[in-house]
């Protein structure tokens, strides 16, 4: 007991030692990197607070996509504007008195919170677990009970692309190619898709599920496509654009199939309910259109649409 | 001081930080970082909550998961945008 | 509820065929427009001769299932989106060479219709999260269209758009640690149960609201924005997407706030609204740009709003919710033609 008692202590204040690293680092470089490094202490916290799912996911998501996003707009930040901008103390001292007020506050009030929570959906949930056509709650709860949020999160992921779309940035300066990145691109590749669908097909029964699975497979894409292994993914070819579009799309026209299904004259209309000899298969599909489509599209995120990047 | 309650002091440090960070900048990529690391904030204190019960609440996890799609996706294109107004001689 | 859920789903099929067929993009939207506004003035016709209904999204019982609500105001609201919308794509369908406009416009404008009327319908806490930020990206893409020159202001707008999502979802989860519901009519249910402090919950959820609303102080990045776009976005912007978190706003005042915090709030909304209304008008007065003008006119009459949000929450008063709505409704249709003449006369002056 009192091992776990000093780990949590050391984690919670090492994550609040990095935070404030990353927002007082003077280069910016250092505060990337001090932010992913976050991402994965966060994600070991919520691997201790039994959340196994999303301490994948932040592993993936959060720490790794992220860290790559950022790393790439570091990339493209001009060299010209690096030297560090003064702040005056003065100025900000009210900001400071702020946002420690608020920090107050808030962890006032959540302290007052309840141990016990008065009430909660996870009794409903479980209850119907078993009609769901999945065994795992998480992966039920985002593809079947909440599944509308599931989709217009999905439209949130397309919306981004267009917007980056619409502000394609410069290209940066070409990498020049190290033998043995290629290698191991190429010998992670097979492994990477393995784990990925891996981490897919368990969500059904375990912790996974179409997003970490996606991102893994982006991250398979964003590797090859850095070392000018994979011709330049475009959105104008129509193949990437199906492919981007096709998690909508399942899950779109699997709504229309729930409404015909439960088509009865005189009653409500039923929209995004799987029949349950059809949802097990349903879901499987959906979440694995979902999956092609957020690799894809986070592959985009990430790389952009430029040309081979070969010196 | 239980489990939960440590996690959620250590959140609303976080929240904090962050907002702070948002203010501060000076850079328009920190304040992006100071904006994920609220959002880690936020997800915190919700997986904390889902700690409250055994087994731990899926809900809450569920929304969590998409809470960090919706927060990688903003991030994805406020970055674009960051590039794009750096790149532009004002 | 048939027809309502059409009337989501028609410019959500148009969106993703729009990005298909690129080509046919405008044709594609506008039609959608024009049938969604035909089902959406089937849905109110429904609401009207066989009352409200609500619809369990999935079909799973209150408090796991999204729920939707149709009643009189969410027809209202949906046809008023579907309206706005097909009017500002019949201008531009027929201007949009003047108006400057590139092919992205349509699945974008379409993507935004889907998650207002998506927002109006929903009485889900976590899913108005979700349609919140729909709405912000899409409509800082919207903004974008104007290239160049609004990339300053849509950078404003999405950084402080990202921040105010992130204070309405503290709340939520404040409320769900409180009371473990998201639909906020049983959430009102529980809090009139069993009242605890949720004053925090309730204040970050309306800073996170008042600034995607641009409601004052919250404004700044409302006036730049809005001018910034090309003259179709700015009508959608100020006609239509301010008006959802004030929708969501006065949800969660009048189903959430307690008796005592909802007296609190009112004194909020009716110094804010009158605040907005002296600053928004002061302001508009003195800029020398008819956009701008237009959009600081928007910050001072969404103050009229809140003038009524506060006095809903003073007098319960039934005839005030309907002038609010009312208000948003002629603001809605007003905003969209100013700013379509504006546009017209630009594009006709040549500036």
């Amino acid at each position: 007991m009192s091992g776990d008692f000093w780990f949590d202590a050391l984690l919670g204040v090492l994550l609040l030692v990095l935070a404030l690293a990353t927002i007082l680092a003077r280069q910016l470089a250092a505060a990337v990197m001090l932010y992913v490094v976050f991402g994965l202490m966060l994600a070991l916290a919520w691997a201790r607070l039994g959340a196994a799912d999303l301490a994948l996911a932040e592993a993936a998501i959060g720490a790794g996509l992220t860290g790559a996003l950022l790393f790439s707009a570091l990339a493209r930040q001009p060299k010209s504007i690096t030297p560090p901008v003064r702040i005056s103390r003065m100025e900000l001292l009210p900001a400071l008195v702020l946002c420690i007020a608020m920090s107050a506050v808030l962890g006032w009030t959540l302290w007052q919170l309840p141990l016990q929570p008065a009430h909660s959906q996870l009794p409903a949930a479980l209850e119907q677990l078993g009609s769901s056509g999945t065994e795992h709650l998480v992966t039920a709860v985002l593809l079947n009970f909440r599944a509308w949020d599931t989709l217009l999160e999905l439209l949130v992921l397309l919306l981004a692309l267009l917007g980056s779309r619409l502000v394609a940035a410069p290209e940066p300066a070409a990498l020049q190619h190290w033998p043995l990145a290629r290698q191991w691109s190429i010998r992670l590749l097979p492994l990477l898709v393995l784990v990925a669908f891996f981490v897919l097909w368990r969500g059904a029964t375990a912790p996974g599920g179409a997003f970490q699975a996606g991102a893994l497979l982006a991250a398979a894409l964003v590797v090859l496509r850095l070392n000018g292994q994979l011709p330049a993914l475009r959105f104008d070819m129509w193949w990437v654009r199906a492919l981007i579009l096709a998690g909508v799309l399942a899950f779109l026209l699997a709504g229309l199939l729930s409404v015909w299904l439960n088509w009865q004259p005189e009653q409500a209309v039923q929209w995004l309910r799987w029949p349950l000899p059809l949802a097990k298969g349903l879901i499987l599909l959906i979440e694995l259109c979902a999956t092609l489509a957020i690799g894809l599209t986070l592959t985009l995120l990430v790389v952009g649409e430029r040309k081979e990047l070969t010196a | 001081m239980s489990l939960v309650h440590w996690y959620l002091l250590i959140a609303a440090a976080l929240w904090g930080i962050g907002c702070y960070g948002l203010i501060r900048g000076p850079e328009l990529l920190r304040r992006i970082i100071a904006l994920n690391l609220m959002g880690a904030a936020v997800f915190l204190v919700m997986v904390t909550l889902s700690a409250r019960t055994e087994p731990a609440d899926g809900v809450l996890h569920a929304l969590v998961l998409t809470g960090l799609v919706v927060a990688v996706s903003a991030t994805a294109f406020a970055l674009a945008l960051v590039a794009r107004t750096l790149s532009e001689p004002t | 509820m048939s027809f309502a859920l059409a009337a989501v789903l028609v410019p959500l099929f148009a969106a993703v065929l729009a990005l298909c067929w690129r080509r046919q993009a405008a044709w594609l939207v506008w039609l959608s427009t024009l049938f969604s506004l035909l089902l959406a003035v089937a849905a109110l016709w429904q609401v009207v001769t066989a009352g409200p209904a609500t619809m369990q999204l999935g079909g799973w019982q209150t408090g796991l299932a999204i729920r939707w609500q149709l009643n009189e105001l969410s027809a209202l609201l949906l046809l008023m989106t579907a309206l706005i919308h097909s009017l500002v794509a019949s201008y531009s369908l027929s201007q949009w060479r003047d108006a400057g406009l590139s092919a992205d416009f349509w699945p974008l404008s379409a993507l935004l219709q889907a998650a207002l009327s998506s927002l109006f319908l929903s009485v889900d806490l976590f899913n108005w999260y979700v349609t919140l930020e729909l709405l912000g990206l899409a409509a800082v893409a919207l903004v974008l269209l104007s290239g160049k020159k609004a990339l300053q202001a849509a950078m404003r707008y999405l950084l402080l758009s990202l921040a105010a999502s992130l204070c309405y979802l503290l709340g939520v989860a404040l409320l769900y640690g409180h009371y473990g519901w998201l639909d906020v009519p049983q959430l009102a249910v529980a809090i009139s149960e069993q009242p605890v402090d949720h004053r925090l919950a309730l204040w970050l959820i309306t800073a996170g609201l008042m600034l995607k609303a641009a409601l004052w102080p919250l404004h700044i990045w409302l006036p730049d924005a809005h001018a910034a776009a090309p003259a179709p976005v700015s009508a959608l912007l100020s006609a239509l997407v301010v008006k959802g978190p004030l929708f969501m706003l006065y949800m969660i005042w009048s189903q959430l706030a307690g008796p005592e915090l909802a007296v609190t709030g009112s004194w909020l909304f009716l110094l804010t609204g009158s605040m907005a209304l002296l600053a928004g008008g002061w302001s508009a007065l003195r800029t020398p740009y008819a956009k701008v003008m237009v959009a600081y006119s928007t910050v001072a009459q969404l103050g009229y709003g809140l003038l009524a949000l506060g006095l809903i929450l003073q007098l319960h008063d039934p005839a005030l919710t309907q002038a609010l709505f009312l208000f948003v409704l002629a603001h809605a249709l007003a905003k969209t033609s100013t700013f379509l003449a504006v546009g017209g006369n630009a594009a006709a002056v040549g500036w």
